[in-house]
């Protein structure tokens, strides 16, 4: 099938009124949630996880989908007007974009923000057109051995380059394996770690757990702190405030488009995504800039460019996920489980086997992008007030919805429990320096890991050479261990700074 | 060296004492050999694996003190937050759905010191609201005493 009958597929799916719908609110809530700090696009996605049984699964996948990088547009809003990243991915437009706002340029900031989005999401979405389909042929030759190389290097890219601290990042990943292996024995179907019980048998439940980790940690750390919002910039009112003038224009279209190249490229990598993306954009603007020191004091490269990179990486951050059913982020971990709860394995058959899921999916995508642009600028004030709610009110209504969700997946109280229990835990790693994604990542990714090594031993005979003897596998297994052991590669980069200052200014 | 932060600490030997358990639970699963693994075979090599990440993680400690300080209260309010969760989830059942969630509410919001009639307003119309959303939703959730 050619790329255009794809996309006309695609689009009759996406443009259904129901998927149009469900794109629809999935942008606004990933817009509302954008701009509320404190409450993350995988903390909304998790709550809406046990939603999603109840729709059919491309819907359900659309929408989630929007609730990801319609976040990555309201991040930008409260940046800007309040300096408070609604998103980690929005830090790097705070130091600008408060600059800009303060001089009276807010409007030209929020604009900038919203088009460079737009054009870096949709361009984004081209790439990921033209390079998702070879990449899936390509991994349909993949057989054991080639999958657990992939599954041990993509653990070890996000444990080395999403985190501060990377034993941390190795000992959450091990921990995210064990959760995984209780229940059934994949191969054998013996129980492990059940302890005897039967609601064990199935494996620990991924919506509780989620929603736990995502959802009621952040509820337990605003508990803990109050978050202040002191300076407000002048909110623009009107559309024509909004469009940036022409010198600007002038400045920011080259940062928009070397944006879009290095979120696309940073998206790629399991572990990087979206906020590393925008630190990376940055500094590449600040070095290039023949002016450098016009950074720090309202300079728009420094908002157009990790502005457009978090959202080209939204769109790249697919590619793994749909052609090898590896998720690179936690959002995209959250998005396989959305598949799996309908029954569906992402990977290089989806494209084969459900053409009009995966196109359907990526169509809706340049429709939710449309949708965003307009949507944003008008509602900017509305935002405005929405990240001014006051955590009073936020605490309940988060801690609700977790626990109805935890309880709603099979209406039992135990989940409520266990959802419990990894809010505690979340709440404390977070706390403590352990970051969650590779958790998250290795809990979904552990099943396949284990089942593909233990197919290619039996295939061996017992032979870890089976892993080196075939180029593909060899070569993943050269790139996780290259990362790991060339740390002089990561200071070229700076990703560990960056991944640093990441968590350090995290909301 | 400075002086690791105490929690920290105790979260890093936490995770090594649930790679201990996995460890010691999991060689009670066949092992199998390594032409044929068994079911114990992944779980004991992670345990191993998360044991010595866990365990150099904690030799490397990598918090400044001043982060993982907590604030005065700030352990008070999660303990209450974390008793209301569970004692909900114990009494869902019995008690049912719109009862457990107006006191949830009412605690949750009296702790952000909203004032007593919004905070009532707030609880009963939102515990009503959920209530009817969710079963037309076609989710059953427990009446419980209210019998309804």
């Amino acid at each position: 099938m050619d790329i255009l009958s794809s996309l006309a597929l695609g689009f009759s799916v996406s443009l259904e009124p129901a998927n149009l719908a469900y794109c629809f609110i999935g942008v606004l809530l990933g817009t509302l949630v954008g701009v509320l700090p404190g409450l993350g696009s995988a903390a909304t996605i998790a709550l809406l996880l046990p939603i999603t049984y109840r729709i059919p699964p491309t819907s359900a996948l659309i929408m989630l989908a929007g609730i990801w990088y319609g976040s990555m547009y309201g991040g930008s809003t409260t940046s800007i007007l309040l300096r408070v990243p609604g998103e980690s991915a929005a830090v790097m437009t705070c130091i600008e974009g408060f600059e800009m706002a303060k001089r009276g340029r807010a409007g030209a900031a929020l604009g900038i923000a919203a088009f460079g989005s737009f054009i870096a999401g949709t361009l984004g979405l081209v790439g990921l057109i033209f390079l998702a389909p070879p990449l899936a042929e390509f991994a349909l030759d993949f057989g054991p051995p080639e999958y657990f190389a992939l599954t041990l290097t993509g653990l070890t890219l996000v444990s080395f380059l999403g985190g501060i601290s990377w034993p941390k990042a190795l000992a959450m990943a091990a921990f995210g394996l064990l959760l995984g292996t209780v229940g059934l024995d994949p191969v054998r179907s013996q129980a492990r770690f059940t302890f005897g019980t039967l609601s064990l048998q199935g494996g620990i439940e991924m919506v509780p757990m989620v929603m736990g980790l995502f959802g009621l940690s952040q509820v337990f750390a605003m508990v803990e702190r109050r978050l202040a919002i002191d300076e407000i910039a002048k909110t623009p009112t009107r559309l024509r405030e909004l469009l940036p003038n022409r010198d600007e224009w002038r400045l920011s279209i080259g940062a928009i488009l070397r944006g879009t190249l290095v979120g696309f490229l940073v998206g790629i990598l399991p572990g990087a995504g979206a906020t590393i993306s925008s630190f990376v954009a940055y500094a590449v603007e600040k070095r290039r800039s023949p002016h450098p020191e016009r950074f720090g004091k309202g300079a728009i490269e420094g908002v157009a460019a990790p502005e457009s990179a978090n959202n080209s990486a939204t769109s790249s951050g697919f590619i793994p996920l749909l052609t090898l059913g590896l998720p690179a982020n936690v959002v995209m971990a959250l998005m396989l489980g959305a598949f799996m709860l309908h029954g569906i394995t992402p990977g290089p058959m989806l494209l084969a086997q459900k053409p009009e899921m995966f196109w359907g999916l990526i169509t809706s995508m340049f429709i939710g992008n449309l949708m965003l642009l307009v949507l944003n600028l008008p509602l900017i004030g509305l935002f405005v007030k929405v990240a001014r709610m006051p955590t009073s009110y936020l605490i309940p209504v988060i801690t609700l919805a977790c626990i109805v969700g935890a309880y709603g997946v099979n209406n039992n109280p135990v989940d409520i429990f266990v959802m419990l229990g990894f809010g505690i835990f979340g709440y404390l790693a977070d706390k403590f320096g352990y970051s969650l994604a590779p958790l998250v990542l290795a809990f979904v990714l552990g099943p396949l890991m284990e089942t593909s090594l233990r197919q290619s031993l039996i295939l061996s005979q017992g032979s870890f050479t089976i892993f080196v003897e075939r180029p593909i596998s060899a070569v993943l297994l050269a790139l996780g261990i290259f990362v790991a052991i060339a740390p002089a590669l990561r200071r070229v980069f700076g990703l560990r700074a960056i991944a640093w200052l990441a968590a350090k200014a995290k909301p | 060296m400075r002086s690791a932060p105490r929690g920290e600490s105790v979260f890093g030997a936490a995770l090594i004492g649930a790679g201990l358990f996995a460890l010691y639970a999991g060689t009670g699963l066949p092992f199998g050999n390594l032409r044929e693994p068994g079911a114990g075979f992944f779980p004991v090599v992670i345990a191993v694996a998360l044991i010595l990440f866990a365990a150099f993680a904690l030799s490397s400690r990598t918090l400044e003190a001043d982060k993982a300080q907590a604030e005065p209260g700030s352990v008070a309010r999660v303990s209450i937050l974390t008793a209301m969760i569970a004692a909900y989830a114990w009494l869902l059942p019995t008690v049912g759905f719109i009862l457990c969630t107006i006191v949830l509410l009412v605690v949750l919001l009296r702790l952000g010191n909203v004032g007593w009639a919004p905070t009532i307003i707030s609880a009963t119309g939102g515990a009503a609201a959920c209530y009817l959303l969710f079963t037309r939703l076609g989710m059953p959730l427990p009446s419980g005493l209210l019998g309804f």
